[in-house]
């Protein structure tokens, strides 16, 4: 164990828990969400789209199996800091190549344990994700709480800028096929690569920055995917208009999670956020075409509104979330368009529903039916 | 998809007696499949042998048949019930094969019926080792290198070419009967024949052995649109090489990275497809290379299993219940999950805590080696939750009643460190305990890993637990603050462990808990984490910080159940304890449970308005009433492990319902007793209380021999013996009982050739009334436990019974009984004895309660709430005009070498109920349903000792009469020939061939009569017993028992057995 302070974690409704700082010291602002999958925590720390975010994990105990770089969703740990019942001292797998602890301490990141996780879960689940500090300095309550409503909240940041890297980056992919697609990146995740990589002939990983679409206008491609990436999808400017050009040269558009909040967005679908976010590895989700239910992997605050799907004439629902009949995915009935909500490529997760979607991705970008 | 309704009737097979391998997990999923099928408007038939049963209750289903599973009775019953389909997969392996049976028998054909929740072909892949096999090639998964073999030759030559340990495993057998673990060929010759014998079609799977290996289990439902959800993983804290219904077990899996879980749970998906099982539930074992990640597939079960029932109860995720609502057409995304009201169970539970399974074992009542092998020798199971391994570790220990209080097992420190070692090696219900030590004499943590191949994520956390005991023991009670001490109970510390470890009183340390403040917070399973709402009150206790139970403002009480299952206290208290809640709840009582046993209906979170998984166990259950603060506690339906803290409570304050506490100690303090019966001038068996081997001497000496021997304060006669002298007197309180002034021993006189009467009784504090008067079939000195009994009494002359009802009501009326007492009597020329008194529910209630017709339950609880036997106007219970018999069922087959003749020191572990309007067909049904042959024809063998030389002529040409050909060794022989009876001489062992043990292996004698013979022909008589055990011939060894099946098998020879109509409950 590198530390062992006391730790304060205030969330901005004034609701606070002291427990036990075992990586990591400072103080620190994020905004607060849980996860309840059960295994799992190291794809979870690397993905990108928990830039921003302190993770609880309803799973009490966790560091059980180490820490192994190939399950690694992306170069390094991407969430601000994790908070548990108790982290296991003790890594025991035959992959591991550290602990927990140590791996937190490398990037400075913040690991608390000993808090009632299922009384702070709850607290979230009431509020909605929340902002919130963590600190081992501060530990007076009051002026904590100070600081945090002080805090800028990640609603307002462009968090994804953060995460995506500043050149293209081309993966070469499945050599049966001769389908080649742009992956816009917004904090894709290493799993969504491979996972491309398997249906498509090339996937050339494009950041969404200023030198977009400079970037893309050599590419030859038969296709775009819009990848998952943190934060809000409500405040990303200048991505409508590519996707509506794509839209109109009849390019085929797939997309998972953020990226299919946006494609929803430039077609007018309205965006909310939900009242507990989907944050987990074990939710049902209906696949209309063949009536199946698919366990998957979720992370999301936002949706796709049901009211405004049902509004639109285009659109039409293809995957519903059978917990709360959310929106999980949904196709456009005259363009080959076709994205979805939930996590196909798993990690952490159940990986059912992965040929399903990427099948269907690929179909979509060849034009098959 | 909508219920189907092409299918109206419904028959559910139940799971028949209570063996080892399948005990009252199947009362929890069979109850729970009848209901939820009668919910969705199915008329619901139940057939069950069992009478301790919820499940045979006759309020549960339309009709309950209280009946031998076979065949010819269910044939009966689908003409009779004009069933359409069954569901076959919520009544363990026994329904599993009658299901097959019936197949074979083309019964399912005529009636056109269909089987629900599986078919024929998928049974016959999972249950199959060499389809299984194939079939997991088939999908590119791996299984333990090996083979499928069908003789004995052919094992020998396959096992020739493989390294050792080699493992066997019979086909179609329960819990690993007839398997194991060879570690040479002298090992493997004998487990594979022993498994060749004892498959039902000759075949086991030999293959290397993965000892060592990880071991991992998946429950896996899937639903007829081909939804597959899981609804749990478990991991094993013993690895490969132990049975696992014989491991400690947690839950969720604890060791495995997203991507290996992810890669178990595709492979789940994929057998269960494979394997083709229609709807439900199944089980999935694999074992995980700790090297290298490599995975074997283990084997499969395709119905709803002991895993189930503990996955059900570890995730609040209902198996079997949604099981059966999906065998009839529902998919997983219709049923609603009861916990959040709002989600669907198409989904997969997301714990936030962890759950720990400790088997529980009655070894020492067998007398063979505590050795755990692939084969299950546990009796039952607890299971505790709790925010980490080690609070939930040490929790499962206190529920367990071994009287330990934690991971704390004194005088281990006496060993040394080969003895150590080698109970590190080899795996033990004590192994834990050996760890602990290895740990506090400084091993390493990689050399216990070494030795005993467990995982180090789970000997880190031992270690952890003898870290924080040493930092106990290191501080003191007055620097005791609100964190160090919260801090030792999230690890799980007990009060009386922290107490021992600080020198003080446990009343000190639970008081300066609740002085600082340090108090458990319960918190709810809900299936989902907190990610939504829970609607079901179902808790464990923890300390965190939230408290989420929160006391009800009304009438409540709590109703204490029985903890684990064992020989002498098994699932007739969960019956009591589960009945009692149902009816408080129906009287608008809040009622509150307290258990720790996940194979029980008692801990289903239906069952109460309040359940709380917790050990039953003093600190737990005072902290549970210190929040609630209940109207009022049961504690005598829960058997006698409630019972044991009727002192406590009651000096804590606590209002107990039902006999106060000083008549309990009244009936259980022997000295007390007597006095009492003196008084009330009763007799009971002259004897005494000896606190040395001189004193018991002189005791006995001065009542005459023989004499039966026990401990003090005991459950299910546990170290009881009869004595016939001196030596063995002695020799007996030396070994057996180690006798000083602590555990002082009983000596009464024992009296030979009594028989017994075993009287289930209710008082409402003066009057009483009399539930039922059972005769014994067996005589006195076999335990009551294990004798066969009959309702009402057919050899009792009215004049004796009168004795036993002014007996019965005179100790009723002093005792001030409220609620249920059970007394046995002995009836010795004319003289009626009182043997024991027992100031609560007996094992007998439900067996009573069902023979009568009569919900006894139901009374007691409103006898305890304060209502008079008149203002009850409940009905007689006399003669209904048919009989019932109970028999004892063994699991003797789990125990190679075990001697199997009864004694005063309970051994079985279940037990079957005959009914009939007919004695002889009452006594057949019992036997046929406890699986003992009677033969119709064919010849019987008969050995009897000197004293029943007399006893066993009546028999002898009864049998003689009847058409049978006996067979008989010398002496016997002599003694039957001198009475004009004609039978066989067939040489002892060593004096000639083929001897006896030759003659019943070779299948040629089809019952044998042997009473044990004395300790100098032991030999012998074990050899019989022995081979009659696996020859599965039926053999008796009491006179009064001969007798009995003589009847049996003279109405066997003249009659068809019939149905006898449905079980009912009289109104009132």
């Amino acid at each position: 164990m590198k530390n062992n302070k006391k730790a304060l974690i205030m969330l901005e409704n004034g609701y606070y828990e002291f427990g036990r700082a075992f990586a990591s010291e400072g103080t620190r602002f994020s905004e607060f969400v849980f996860n309840t999958s059960m295994t799992g925590y190291e794809e979870i720390l690397t993905d990108p789209s928990y830039k921003g975010q302190t993770v609880l994990f309803t799973n009490p105990l966790i560091g059980n199996y180490g820490i192994t770089n190939e399950d690694f969703q992306s170069e390094k740990i991407q969430a601000e800091g994790i908070l548990l019942r108790e982290y296991s001292r003790r890594a025991s797998n035959h992959r591991s190549q550290k602990d927990l602890a140590t791996y937190l301490e490398e990037s400075n990141t913040f690991g608390v344990d000993r808090i009632d996780t299922r009384a702070f879960t709850k607290v979230i689940r009431q509020f909605g994700a929340m902002k919130g500090g963590i600190t081992t300095e501060v530990l007076d309550p009051v002026e904590f709480l100070k600081q945090v409503k002080a805090s800028p909240s990640i609603s307002d940041v462009d968090l994804y800028k953060q995460v995506i890297s500043d050149k293209v980056q081309v993966f070469e992919g499945n050599p049966s096929v001769k389908e080649k697609i742009i992956a816009i990146d917004f904090g894709i995740k290493g799993n969504i690569i491979r996972d491309l990589c398997g249906k498509f002939n090339k996937v050339y990983l494009v950041p969404f920055d200023d030198n977009f679409e400079t970037n893309i206008a050599d590419l030859e491609y038969d296709g775009v995917f819009l990848s998952n990436g943190p934060g809000d999808p409500r405040i990303v400017k200048g991505i409508d208009k590519f996707i509506k050009q794509f839209a109109e040269n009849n390019i085929p558009i797939i997309g998972i999670c953020f990226g299919h909040q946006l494609i929803g967005q430039a077609f007018g679908l309205k965006t909310i956020k939900l009242p507990f976010g989907h944050h987990g590895g074990n939710h049902p989700v209906k696949y209309f075409d063949n009536g199946r239910v698919y366990i998957t992997a979720q992370n999301h605050n936002y949706a796709i509104s049901n009211e405004s799907l049902d509004a639109s004439e285009d659109w039409e629902m293809t995957w519903v979330n059978l917990y709360d009949q959310t929106v999980e995915g949904i196709k456009h009935k005259h363009l080959p368009i076709n994205c979805i909500q939930f996590h196909p490529e798993a990690s952490p997760g159940p990986r059912e529903a992965n040929e399903k979607v990427f099948e269907d991705f690929y179909k979509t970008v060849a034009k098959q039916d | 998809m909508p219920i189907r309704d092409d299918i109206k009737r419904i028959l559910v097979i139940g799971a028949g007696p209570i063996v080892i391998g399948q005990a009252g997990e199947f009362d929890y999923s069979g109850s729970q499949a009848v209901k939820a099928l009668k919910k969705l408007g199915y008329y619901v038939v139940v057939i069950n042998s069992n009478p301790a049963t919820v499940m045979t209750d006759p309020e549960i289903a339309n009709k309950t048949y209280i009946e031998p599973i076979t065949n010819d009775i269910i044939e009966q019953i689908i003409q009779r019930d004009k069933i359409d389909a069954i569901l076959p997969t919520v009544g363990g392996q026994t329904a599993l094969n009658a299901a097959l049976d019936l197949e074979k028998a083309g019964i399912l054909e005529k009636y056109n019926i269909e089987l629900l929740g599986v078919n024929i072909k998928s049974i016959n892949i999972a249950e199959g080792r060499r389809e299984f096999k194939q079939a997991m090639d088939e999908i590119g998964l791996l299984s333990p290198e090996g083979s499928i073999i069908n003789t004995y030759e052919d094992a020998i030559a396959f096992a020739e070419d493989l390294d050792f340990p080699i493992i066997v495993r019979p086909s179609y057998t329960l819990g690993g009967t007839g398997g194991g673990v060879a570690e040479n060929m002298e090992d493997f010759k004998r487990i594979a024949k022993q498994g060749l014998d004892l498959s039902p079609i000759s075949e086991i799977l030999v293959e290397r052995s993965l000892i060592g290996w990880k071991e991992y289990e998946f429950e896996v439902m899937r639903d007829i649109a081909d939804n597959v959800v899981i609804v749990a993983s478990v991991e094993n804290f013993d690895p490969m090489g132990v049975h696992t219904g014989d491991s400690i077990t947690v839950a969720p899996a604890q060791t495995l990275t997203d991507e290996e879980y992810q890669t178990l749970r595709d492979y789940s998906i994929a057998i269960i497809r494979k394997v083709g099982v229609a709807t439900g539930g199944s089980n999935i074992q694999f074992g995980v290379n700790p090297a290298n990640g490599e995975v074997r597939v283990i084997e499969m079960n395709p119905r709803v299993s002991r895993s189930s029932a503990l996955v059900s109860k570890a995730t609040g995720y209902p198996i079997a219940k949604i099981a059966a609502q999906l065998a009839v057409g529902l998919t997983l995304d219709e049923i609603e999950n009861e916990i959040t009201k709002t989600t669907p169970v198409s989904f997969e539970p997301s714990l936030d805590y962890i759950i720990v399974k400790i088997p529980r074992w009655d070894f020492e009542k067998f007398k063979v080696p505590s050795n755990l092998t692939t084969q299950m020798k546990s009796v039952g199971e607890v299971m505790s939750i709790g925010s980490n391994f080690r609070e939930a570790f040490q929790k499962a220990f206190r529920s367990l009643e071994i009287g330990v209080d934690g991971l704390d097992y004194k005088g281990l420190d006496k060993f040394d460190d080969e003895y150590l070692i080698n109970k590190l090696v080899v795996p033990t219900p004590m192994r834990p305990f050996f760890i602990k030590e290895a740990f506090k004499r400084g091993m390493s943590i990689e050399e216990i890993q070494k030795h005993t191949n467990i995982d180090i994520w789970f000997l880190d956390n031992i270690l952890e637990i003898v870290e924080v005991e040493k930092e106990i023991s290191e501080n003191s009670f007055e620097n005791l603050d609100e964190d160090t001490l919260r801090s030792y109970k999230l690890h799980g510390f007990s009060d009386s462990q922290i107490r021992r470890l600080l020198n003080k009183d446990t009343e000190e340390i639970r008081a300066k808990r609740k002085e600082l403040k340090v108090l458990p917070t319960y918190k709810k399973v809900d299936t989902c984490a907190a990610e939504f709402e829970a609607h079901t009150p179902y808790y464990y206790s923890t300390y965190m910080k939230e408290n989420e139970s929160f006391p009800a403002d009304r009438k409540k009480i709590i109703v204490l159940g029985g903890g684990p299952f064992r020989i002498g206290q098994g699932i007739e208290f969960d019956y009591c304890a589960s009945q009692a809640s149902m009816i408080l709840k129906d009287m608008g009582i809040e009622t509150i449970m307290i258990n720790c046993n996940p194979e029980t209906v008692s801990t289903d979170y239906d069952t109460s308005d309040k359940l709380y998984f917790e050990p039953v166990f003093l600190e737990d259950v005072m902290n549970i009433i210190d929040l609630e603060n209940p109207d009022g506690v049961i504690l005598q339906l829960g058997g006698q492990t409630p019972l044991k803290l009727s002192e406590a409570l009651e000096e804590a304050g606590v209002k107990i319902l039902g006999t106060s506490q000083s008549n309990i100690d009244r009936a259980e303090d022997r000295g007390r007793f007597m006095e009492m019966l003196d008084e009330l001038q009763i007799a009971y068996p002259a004897g005494g209380t000896a606190n040395s081997i001189e004193e018991a001497t002189k005791i006995a000496l001065n009542i005459g021999f023989p004499v039966i021997v026990r401990p003090s304060y005991v459950l299910g006669g546990r170290g009881m013996a009869v004595v016939y002298d001196e030596v063995d007197l002695q020799h007996f309180i030396v070994e057996a009982a180690k006798v000083n002034e602590d555990h002082p021993v009983l000596i009464d006189k024992f009296l030979e050739h009594a028989f017994e009467v075993d009287v289930d009784a209710l008082g409402d504090g003066k009057a009483g009334v009399i539930a039922g008067i059972m005769q014994h079939i067996e005589e006195a000195g076999v335990h009551s436990g294990d004798s066969s009994s009959v309702l009402p009494t057919y050899l009792v002359e009215p004049h004796i019974i009168d004795k036993i009802r002014f007996a019965t009501y005179k100790i009723i009326e002093k005792l001030e009984i409220i609620g249920f007492i059970n007394i046995q009597f002995a009836v010795y020329r004319d003289n009626v004895f009182v043997i024991e008194v027992n100031p609560r529910a007996s094992r007998t209630v439900p067996f009573v309660s069902k023979s009568n017709g009569i919900a006894l339950t139901k009374v007691a609880v409103r006898l305890m709430l304060g209502e008079k036997i008149s203002d009850i106007n409940m009905p007689n219970p006399g003669f209904m005009g048919h009989y019932t018999v109970k028999c004892p069922v063994f699991s003797f087959g789990k125990f190679p070498g075990v001697d199997t003749v009864l004694g005063p020191e309970m051994r079985s572990t279940g037990e079957v109920m005959g009914i009939s309007e007919f004695f002889g067909e009452a006594y057949v049904k019992s036997q046929l349903a406890a699986g003992n042959h009677l033969p119709k024809t064919g010849n019987v063998f008969i050995s009897v000792n000197d004293f029943d030389k007399q006893e066993v002529l009546p028999v002898a040409r009864r049998l003689i009469e009847l058409g049978y050909e006996l067979w008989a060794t010398l002496g016997t022989h002599s003694s039957l020939q001198i009475a004009g009876i004609k039978s066989n001489l067939i040489p002892k062992i060593g004096a000639g061939s083929p001897n006896v043990v030759e003659k019943i292996q070779s299948g040629d004698i089809n019952l044998i009569i042997n009473t044990p013979l004395g300790r100098k022909a032991y030999q012998d008589d074990l050899s019989i017993r022995e081979a009659a055990l696996q020859k599965k011939i039926l053999c008796i060894t009491t006179i009064p028992a001969a007798k009995a099946a003589v009847d049996g098998m003279e109405w066997l020879q003249k009659n068809q057995i019939t149905i006898f109509g449905p079980i009912l409950n009289r109104t009132w």
